[in-house]
């Protein structure tokens, strides 16, 4: 038997599952590395914030933390090449085996027996005539030829595909089948110090923007919100801690122009932070455009909490005047969502990405909720995309819609795609377009007093406490008026608490 | 997020300390274990294949196991070296609670 035959036959009997079943697990692997990366950096911001470690020791630890991200990094980089070529392999590989297979099926059927055939089938009609005078090989074996032919070129695959898959892994060090010895020796394949270049941010959905963020370096990303804080601050789709970094870099560049625009927001949102900070809670700035004065400001981590709440206010609202009110408003929400759940986690934010209605013109109509409503379903698209970005488990997301604020959740659910909220409760709402269920939101809640004479305008459609807008109550104070839903002493917040939690269903 | 601390500040809430010592010690068991399943990929790959081919193929699988490998080690070693420092400051702490209580307590 030639050599070439012989190939035949070992192609013909490799075990093709058992390959496409080694990819797959090379496969699953090389897609846990990002998500096993993202956790690792959490860890290193942790330890680098300073909150749970400050001192030399402290800096020392969060470097070299950030260092086997980097390193991981570059590896998720070569394996996600490698890999490329084991598909490749795999692919082959089941190629080859099904001709080699149906080629040495049909060899008795090719005069002089596959093997001679093969050996001269550079001349293929002379070796056929030499093998046996005055015959012509038929179509049968014509086919088994060109299968046999077939198969050795993607035999041939298979083994480029092999070497390829080790080749694509030298960028990190491997060599002659061996990877560096030990981390040190890893790390000299990787340029660990210097921020490596990035591609910009793309222009695309906040889940576009997360896989760009999440498959960037730390150091890279670092880089990205030095370089470009206005632009990530505010970018959807960007993990919290991230759009935090950037927005705190903002606002101490305002408050080194004192006369700049937005400087009275700058100041409330500053004085706003110190206070929460100093008694010991944590905030996170997730949207800072002093241009357009629209400030998200959040209690507690929104990358990592089990339940998330935004508070969106109605009409006369600016962060210069009402974000101490309205952080006061979300860390009620968030006490009374704690004592419905005890040992969650909750993160609040004043949501104040809009242009909140102050005049007759604005307050009378939707239009101020139309474009408000776009950006309320960008942010929650955003902060549910920024959590997969750090590898966080999706939390329960509320949206507490206040009076106007409930029009620009109206609006928000006409936006194409389904709102990423898993709960809404809407609060002194002045009427909603249709019903509950248009809001594309599983849970909707409503809770309007009878002394609220914004509820009984129903200015802007159906009164939410109809029966046929199909919402589920909430318990309200008999005297309770337009603004007490989040009064302390009232059973509406502890019913608030309970509906972020996911303590309390509808129906 | 707060900025860093300034680095003359030394400070250390232990216990929020090993619990990050302990989610880098998960993180290395876990890309232990993809190492492992990646050397049980690289197995198949020769024995499925055979050859050539099977060497090239297993060889390259192996090296995705040590490149886990190493990886998971230093995390490992980190996670080490942070949860000592977490127990070497209680340690310290107590050591010196001791030393100045007994110090209160040495007759004149």
């Amino acid at each position: 038997m030639t050599g070439v035959a012989t190939r035949l036959q070992a192609a013909a009997a490799w075990d093709v599952p058992r390959v496409q079943g080694a990819v797959t697990a090379l496969g699953e692997v090389a897609e846990r590395l990002p998500t096993w990366r993202a956790r690792l950096e959490g860890v290193a911001r942790a330890l680098g914030s300073g909150e749970v470690w400050a001192g030399p020791a402290a800096v020392s630890a969060a470097g070299a933390v950030r260092e086997v991200s980097v390193v991981t990094w570059a590896v998720e980089r070569a394996l996600g090449s490698s890999l490329t070529s084991f598909d490749r392999l795999a692919a082959e590989a089941g190629t080859a085996h099904d001709l080699a297979r149906e080629a040495l099926g049909r060899s008795d059927e090719i005069p002089g027996g596959l093997a001679a055939a093969l050996a001269g089938r550079d001349r293929l009609a002379a070796a056929v005539g030499a093998l046996v005078p005055g015959t012509a090989l038929s179509p049968s074996a014509s086919a088994a030829l060109a299968a046999a032919e077939a198969a050795l070129r993607h035999a041939a695959g298979v083994a480029a595909a092999a070497e390829d898959a080790g080749a694509a892994l030298s960028g990190v060090g491997v060599r002659e089948a061996s990877a560096p010895a030990d981390f040190p020796a890893l790390a000299t394949w990787v340029p660990v110090a210097e921020p490596m270049c990035g591609t910009a941010a793309p222009s695309g959905p906040p889940q576009a923007v997360a896989l760009w963020w999440a498959a960037l370096p730390l150091p890279t990303q670092l880089a990205a919100l030095r370089a470009d804080p206005a632009g990530l601050g505010s970018r959807d789709g960007l993990p919290a801690w991230a759009r935090d970094l950037a927005n705190r870099q903002l606002l101490a560049a305002a408050r080194d122009a004192p006369d700049g625009p937005g400087a009275a927001t700058a100041r409330a949102v500053a004085r706003r932070i110190q206070a929460e900070e100093e008694s010991g809670r944590e905030v996170q700035v997730h949207l800072l455009d002093l241009a357009a004065d629209r400030v998200v400001l959040v209690l507690g981590d929104l990358d990592t909490a089990d339940a998330v709440a935004l508070l969106v206010p109605g009409i006369h609202n600016t962060p210069a005047d009402d974000l101490g009110a309205l952080m006061g408003d979300a860390r009620d929400v968030q006490r009374a969502a704690r004592l419905a759940a005890p040992g969650i986690t909750v993160a609040t934010a004043v949501w104040l990405g809009y242009d909140s209605p102050t005049h007759p013109g604005q307050i009378l109509t939707r239009r101020n909720a139309v474009d408000g409503g776009r950006e309320l379903a960008d942010s929650l698209a955003g902060m549910r995309a920024g959590r997969r970005a750090v590898a966080a488990a999706d939390a329960r997301a509320t949206v507490l819609a206040h009076s106007y604020g409930t029009v620009v959740v109206d609006e928000a659910a006409d936006v194409p795609g389904v709102l990423d909220a898993e709960a809404v409760v809407l609060l002194g709402s002045p009427g909603m377009e249709e019903d509950a269920a248009s809001l594309e939101i599983a849970e909707v809640y409503d809770a309007a007093a009878a002394g609220d004479l914004v509820v009984a305008s129903r200015w802007f459609g159906t009164w939410t406490g109809a029966a046929d807008f199909r919402s589920t109550e909430l318990p309200v104070s008999p005297d309770a008026g337009h603004s007490d839903y989040y009064d302390p002493e009232g059973p509406t917040l502890t019913a608030i608490g309970e509906v972020v939690a996911g303590a309390r269903r509808p129906g | 997020m707060t900025s860093p601390s300034p680095p003359d500040l030394v400070l250390v809430r232990p216990e929020a300390l090993a619990a990050l010592a302990g989610e880098l010690t998960g993180l290395a068991t876990e890309l232990l274990d993809d190492a492992d399943r990646c050397r049980a990929a690289a197995v198949s790959l020769s024995t499925a294949l055979d050859g050539e081919e099977g060497w090239s193929a297993g060889a390259a699988g192996a090296a995705w196991a040590e490149l886990g490998e190493v990886l998971a080690g230093r995390t490992a070693a980190l996670a080490q070296s942070v949860d000592g420092a977490a127990r070497a400051y209680v340690d310290e702490d107590a050591r010196r609670a001791g030393w100045m209580g007994r110090r209160r307590e040495t007759p004149r």
